[in-house]
């Protein structure tokens, strides 16, 4: 079910007037009805992939908790008898016992995504090695489905299982309740991704019906849905057109798709995160922030703590973090102090460890080398920028008023911007080659006047379309900044007549100027097939 | 806590009372020239009642059948009930509508719709289906229609339909936003336009001629109904066969078969043009696929002499108040065609 | 322990056995756009004709005027304006012109003898056995008059009389 289909928001009304009209103490219960109801409307099928990640999940918690529970009594009552270090290489056994359990369930569950996921991108690889050499053989590349989300809860809940590895948090004893922190709907389909210890209190907690929360949490719904139908979709038409005949649209029209595209991406990814985190907010559980102002940001390490913020932290803490510290990296860290010296040398895992977290991250994005290539491309920005900073710092030193200035940091802002949107491109053409050309493009193919004498209408938009898009963006944009000192919502919280203005205008703003319905293309959210 | 209960039911009515403003604008006026054909079905309203025939059929009945003639010449009170591609479960529907405010003597219906038995285009859709008053009738209508693109909701708010037309709003938008012009003589739509038939070879081929079991399912019921309520089905093909109109003999094999089998009458006015005196060359206005008023003159004069004799429907003339609303319908009709 | 280790392992052996099973009926869900799977059609939907490719469904502005003049033109609008059908009759071929709005696309396409061949070398006048040995067996639909393929919208129909092709279209059908 889409979030923007006639059927989601029937859905959610019966969800949300049951939530608060049965028994607090059932509201959890409601939910993961309700999110198994939501996945199964998706494709019946999904549910016993969704189901063996909540079983494994469970008894793999289980299990360590029950290894670290024998543990700590064993210690409790035999501690006086044992020395040391036999009380050491006891803990270290439990915990070996612990990694294993923890080893198998990711394992298995990563294990499912992968071979979902990838089987086919990695069939179509080795037929391709296999032609490069001559050979004969076309192995069949497989046609596997794909369950809703599976990147995201598989995400979720390995991160919890960590989470209880490292004592972080407790294994659940409710496998009920553990379905609903896997399966809650609203963040099912494109995140936030949750910590266990931050959510679990929220989702299985009661619940009173407060006229804040609903309203703020409806006010965020509409605003979602704003931006997703009136800019994103529309946006997407101009953007689908320029990627589908790369051919007509080279030059000039390449850099206006990454701008297209950014503003595409950004609209629908923070409009779908709001109607996410405004259900959630009207049914009293608040989740993380999954974007903060991302187009302020000045460098691209600021950026990847503004964009997709939870994924981020996902891969930094389940990923880079214990890789930077993994034995066999403090190994490579030795050696390559020892053979590169010491100033070299200890960068040397930082950047291994960012590589890798990268080249992971632009994986999980999707099963292809436009991906993967996204990915090590930004781990190479942020590499370089890393190895430039004691060039920037003595810039900054050098041009102190400079560079507090305002117009520096625009400039800042816009080529971070435009960075960003030209690595991004490799998501739109989808096809390596093609996008480093269509890039070169932009420098050797001069066709603004094309552009500007009506070529631009062959994207499939009016004016009229590029009028609402840019009122589309002025209206975000004034919404952001006014939010940076306070919220939109608390503004006008004590002032209903001017709250019911803006906020109906933007009702009627969507029905009339949404880019939904026959005449439009149906079009999901990007994160979608993630 | 009053005041804000009140502000909030205040803004939600202010809200939808803006919609169904915005509403108006929006949905499809159907006043110009090309897209005229979008009204038909809802003018059958103001003259609902008491007719003696009713036509059901797509665009070759509503433009080959006249009204104004089978009244003048043999007293017949009629209407048609057609729109462009009408579909034969929208025809069905359309005729059990009507059946709630009037029982004719006869219903005629013209086969060619028989050839599509799936949804066809959401367009011709809204141009049969958004003319209907909410019924029970319109709501299967609707459900029988609806291509894998359409919703039901969509029906109920077409702005969530038409909205994107906010943007196209021309000056007819706003001139018929609380209705439309009047554009058919009881469902006649006139066309005085000539532009001879010069090509007679034969139409398109088409991928397959089986009429599908859908189509006999409403057909069926069709006869049913009508079985039902003592009513006369008749059904007829109209004297038009060109290009993409093309008539094949597959489908005359079956519709004749099937005819027979249920004894019913059906006439196929192609092969009877020459004897009703249709001439090519002045009687059609856009090259042979539909007849221009002048053919549909001679077709109706022609079939209206069958529905007399044969079919025994009485001329009523001498009824008062029909010939009085007659008369100004026929001047309204005498009016368009002399021009 | 060891119970749930079995359990553990069960669910694995389960969970294997239903994937595995998924693999020929389920379609990639989502699935990018790099790795398609694509669908092998045993036919073609275009023609050449004088050097010109005239495809379905392709823009017609291009072909009719690469085309040259008719030697005769049919155009008829359809019903409460939507869109126009234009037929275009040339020396071995008819070609369907469907223009909606500002586009114009080939909707259709008949060989009316045997000097134009379809891609896989059919043409009027062969005979059945030929067009199944050159377009192969996934044929759409087969009666004792037709032999049909598709592919989505596109259809390619071979009209048949006693075993010989005496009609080929290509049609678009939604």
């Amino acid at each position: 079910m889409l979030f923007t289909s006639y059927e989601f928001l029937a859905f959610l009304a019966i969800v949300l007037a049951l939530y608060y009209i049965l028994p607090k103490k059932t509201q959890w219960a409601v939910l993961l009805a309700a999110s198994y109801a939501f996945y199964a409307l998706s494709g019946i099928e999904y549910l016993a992939f969704i189901a063996v990640t909540t079983i494994t999940s469970f008894a793999a918690a289980r299990l360590m908790g029950r290894v670290s529970d024998g543990e700590k009594r064993y210690l409790e009552g035999r501690g006086e008898e044992l020395s040391k270090e036999e009380k050491k290489a006891y803990k270290a056994k439990k915990k070996k016992r612990r990694f294993l359990i923890l080893c198998l369930a990711l394992a298995l569950n990563f294990g499912i995504l992968a071979v979902l996921k990838y089987t086919a991108f990695a069939v179509v690889n080795v037929n391709s090695l296999l032609h490069t050499f001559g050979a004969e053989t076309t192995l069949t590349v497989p046609s596997l489905i794909l369950p809703l989300g599976i990147s995201f809860y598989t995400f979720q809940t390995m991160g919890y299982l960590i989470d209880v590895y490292w004592a972080k948090a407790e294994a659940q004893k409710n496998i009920f309740k553990l379905a609903l922190f896997t399966s809650f709907f609203p963040q099912l389909i494109q995140g936030p991704i949750s910590r266990f210890s931050d959510l679990a209190p929220q989702l299985f907690g009661e619940h009173k019906f407060e006229r804040k929360n609903v309203t703020y949490g409806l006010q965020r719904i509409l605003w979602g849905y704003f931006k997703k139908l009136v800019i994103a979709d529309r946006v997407l038409i101009a953007v689908n057109a320029a990627a589908e005949s790369p051919e007509n649209f080279g030059g000039v029209y390449v850099f206006l798709l990454i701008i297209l595209y950014s503003v595409q991406i950004y609209a629908d990814f923070t409009g779908g995160i709001d109607i996410t985190i405004g259900i959630a907010e009207a049914m009293g559980i608040r989740l993380a922030e999954n974007f903060n102002r991302p187009f302020s940001s000045r460098s691209t390490k600021e950026y990847w703590n503004r964009w997709h913020i939870t994924m981020g932290s996902w891969f930094n803490d389940y990923v880079f973090n214990p890789v930077s510290v993994c034995r066999p990296m403090l190994a490579i860290s030795k050696k390559s102090r020892k053979w590169f010296g010491k100033k070299v040398g200890k960068r040397i895992p930082v950047y291994l460890a960012t590589v890798i977290t990268w080249f992971l991250t632009g994986l999980w994005h999707g099963a292809g080398w436009n991906f993967i290539v996204w990915g090590l491309l930004n781990a190479l920005v942020i590499i370089v920028s890393q190895e430039l900073e004691p060039l920037y710092s003595r810039f900054r030193k050098r041009f102190p008023r400079l560079c507090a200035s305002w117009g520096y940091g625009a400039f800042a802002s816009i080529r971070t911007f435009l960075l960003m949107g030209l690595i991004r491109s490799l998501d739109v053409y989808r096809n390596v080659p093609l996008t480093f050309k269509m890039w070169g493009s932009i420098f050797t193919k001069f066709n603004l006047p094309e552009l500007l004498s009506g070529g631009i209408s062959a994207l499939g938009l009016g004016l009229a379309d590029y009028i609402i898009i840019v009122c589309g963006c002025i209206i975000m944009f004034a919404v952001s900044s006014l939010g940076k000192e306070r919220s939109v919502r608390d503004r006008l919280y004590n002032r209903p007549v001017l709250s019911w203005c803006l906020c109906g205008a933007l009702f009627v703003a969507v029905i009339l100027f949404g880019a939904y319905s026959v005449g439009y293309d149906a079009s999901q959210f990007i994160y979608n097939q993630f | 806590m009053k005041k804000r209960i009140l502000i909030t039911l205040a803004a939600i009515l202010v809200i939808c009372l803006l919609l169904a403003f915005l509403q108006t604008l929006v949905i499809p006026k159907y006043a110009d020239d090309k897209t005229k054909e979008g009204s038909l079905v809802s003018e059958y309203y103001a003259e609902a009642g008491g007719h003696d025939v009713l036509f059901v059929g797509d665009c070759e009945i509503y433009e080959s059948f006249v009204p104004a003639v089978l009244w003048e010449k043999y007293g017949i009170s009629s209407y048609v009930r057609g729109s462009p591609q009408q579909l034969v479960w929208q025809s069905y529907y359309l005729l059990e509508e009507m059946l709630e405010y009037e029982t004719p003597n006869a219903v005629v219906f013209n086969v060619f719709s028989l050839k599509y038995g799936e949804p066809q285009s959401e367009p011709y859709n809204r141009m049969t289906l958004d003319g209907m008053r909410w019924s029970s009738s319109k709501i299967d209508a609707i459900n029988a229609s609806m291509t894998d693109e359409e919703s039901f909701i969509e029906y109920v708010f077409p702005i969530l339909r038409f909205h994107s037309r906010i943007t196209q709003l021309t000056s007819q938008d706003f001139k018929y936003a609380f209705g439309s012009p009047k554009v058919s003589h009881s469902g006649y739509l006139m066309q005085t336009g000539v532009d001879p038939q010069t090509d007679f070879s034969k139409g398109r081929t088409e991928l397959d001629y089986e009429i599908s079991d859908n189509a006999w399912k409403y057909l069926d019921m069709m006869r049913a109904l009508c079985e039902e309520n003592g009513i006369e089905l008749i059904l007829v093909k109209a004297p038009t066969n060109t290009m993409k109109y093309w008539w094949h003999d597959e489908y005359e094999e079956q519709i004749s078969e099937y005819a027979e089998e249920n004894r019913l009458s059906y006439y196929n006015f192609i092969p009877l043009a020459g004897e009703i005196g249709i001439d090519w060359s002045t009687d059609t206005y856009d090259k042979g696929a539909h007849l221009n008023v002048y053919g549909a003159e001679k077709l109706t004069e022609y079939f209206g002499r069958i529905l007399s004799e044969d079919f025994g429907i009485e001329d009523r003339r001498t009824d008062a108040s029909l010939s009085e609303a007659w008369d100004v319908r026929l001047e309204s009709y005498y009016k368009e065609r002399n021009g | 322990m060891k119970r749930i280790f079995a359990l553990l392992l069960c669910f694995l052996m389960i969970f294997a056995v239903v994937s595995c099973s998924k693999d020929e009926n389920e379609e990639e869900n989502g699935g990018d756009k790099g790795i398609t799977t694509s669908q092998k059609s045993s036919v073609s939907f275009y023609v050449n004709y004088k050097s010109v490719k005239i495809e379905l469904g392709a823009d017609a502005k291009a072909v009719i005027s690469a085309l040259g003049t008719a030697k005769s033109s049919l155009s008829m609008g359809n019903c409460g304006g939507l869109g126009t059908l234009t037929k275009y009759v040339y020396d071995s071929l008819e070609i369907y012109v469907l223009a909606s709005g500002s586009t114009e696309t080939v909707d259709q396409i008949t060989l009316l003898d045997d000097a134009v061949q379809t891609p896989e070398k059919v043409s009027v006048g062969s005979a059945k056995d030929a067009v199944i040995s050159a377009c192969g067996n996934g044929y759409s639909k087969m009666t004792d008059t037709s032999i049909t393929y598709t592919s989505g919208s596109k259809n390619l129909k071979f009209t048949l009389r006693d075993g010989t092709v005496t009609g080929i279209d290509y049609l678009t059908v939604s």
